[in-house]
């Protein structure tokens, strides 16, 4: 017991000689700095393979363009929030309730697109231009900004793996949604909250699947 | 821990020595090993340094520590339950038969009851309770010869009458 003793003390000593001040914000920061730089590698992947949509000058004013984003944008936000929370050991997370909000808020646009247009022309208001690639192109944009969230969470101590795997998954894909605003040419409600949906949904489940191998500490 | 994660190294001395036998008591009550939940208070200490970052200062310390510990401790029987299947498996599947256990237990306990008192003491602390010779023999306040004896004498009554050799 006694030999057993002598190397924690040591630990501790050098536990101690190696202290540095540690900044309040430092979760927020790291996870800031993780999501900026793959969200910015993933514009220029995107830039580099396909190119922003020719309109997207004008599209800009619209409501339609902004509601979309925004959709993208809110879950984007609420994710990282319970990311940040989901960092730390042993701490609440009642804010997963807040994530299917902006899919809520959403769902009434989608419906009333629907009962405006003809049932017959429901199949085209689906699939809209490039249904085949959205769910795709979104969640290869939405890799870089995965590792970036995982080079974040290398430093925090999510003791709730799969929780945490699942969020920076549905986070990660939520960034690249509003980067794929860049490029995707169909701006309806039916068409983005199936399409990016279902890659919110594949995002979140293979990052829930990895979350104990790629998040272990 | 507050002053710690502003660089009060004097403050994270003390914090972590406070810290180290009430790990040393979370980790005791629940892993049967000395040496285990001694590596594990290692363990915990550098994860509470290594991710210090993750504490948030306005939440209670020992929540933070033990939500630590807890992942500690349920990691460690992640990793040994993959690492020895054999020998555990043995244990496992044997231990659930509880029904020829207390049998055994209870004709143990009537073979034992029927020796001279040293005798049966020696043996219950020696081969029951696993204890060695040096310590049973302090423990019944005798040498460690006599207490040696007593076992040797004991089996071997024990083995004479299982046998059926002495009514």
């Amino acid at each position: 017991m006694i030999a057993a003793r002598r190397p924690t003390d040591q630990l501790v000593q050098s536990l101690v000689s190696d202290l540095r001040p540690v900044p309040r914000a430092a979760i927020v920061l790291r996870l800031a700095i993780g999501a900026t730089v793959g969200a910015a590698t993933s514009v220029f992947l995107l830039m580099l393979l396909i190119g922003s949509r020719p309109d997207l000058a004008m599209v800009i004013q619209s409501t339609r363009f902004w509601s979309k984003a925004c959709y993208m944008l809110a879950t984007a936000g609420i994710s990282l929030l319970v990311a940040a929370r989901l960092a730390r050991p042993g701490s609440n997370t009642r804010l997963m309730w807040l994530l299917p909000i902006p899919l809520l808020v959403y769902l009434p646009a989608a419906i009333l697109e629907l009962i405006r247009t003809e049932p017959t022309n429901w199949v085209p208001l689906l699939l809209g231009y490039g249904w085949q690639l959205c769910t795709w192109l979104v969640l290869i944009l939405s890799i870089p900004i995965y590792i970036g969230l995982w080079w974040a969470f290398r430093s925090f101590a999510p003791t709730r793996m799969e929780a945490a795997g699942a969020v920076t998954g549905l986070c990660a894909s939520a960034i690249a949604g509003v980067v794929y605003c860049l490029h995707c040419p169909t701006d309806t409600a039916v068409f983005a909250l199936t399409w990016y949906t279902l890659a919110f949904a594949i995002a979140a489940i293979v990052g829930r699947l990895l979350g104990h191998r790629l998040l272990h500490w | 821990m507050i002053r710690a994660l502003d660089g009060d190294a004097a403050a994270y001395d003390a914090l972590l020595r406070i810290l180290v036998p009430q790990l040393r008591a979370f980790f005791g009550r629940r892993v049967n090993s000395e040496d285990v939940a001694e590596d594990l208070v290692q363990e915990t200490l550098i994860a509470v340094h290594t991710k210090r970052s993750t504490y948030d200062r306005a939440r209670p310390f020992s929540a933070w520590l033990y939500a630590i510990a807890r992942y500690k401790m349920a990691d460690h029987f992640r990793r040994s339950y993959r690492v020895t299947p054999s020998e555990d498996l043995d244990d496992e599947i044997v231990a659930p038969d509880f029904e020829v256990a207390s049998l055994a237990l209870i004709d143990v306990d009537r073979l034992l009851g029927d020796l001279p008192a040293k005798q049966e003491s020696a043996i219950r602390a020696t081969k029951i309770e696993g204890l060695s010779l040096a310590e049973a023999a302090a423990a019944a306040g005798i040498s460690q010869s006599d207490a040696k004896m007593s076992v040797y004498r004991g089996l071997r009554r024990l083995s004479a009458r299982v046998q059926g050799k002495v009514p």
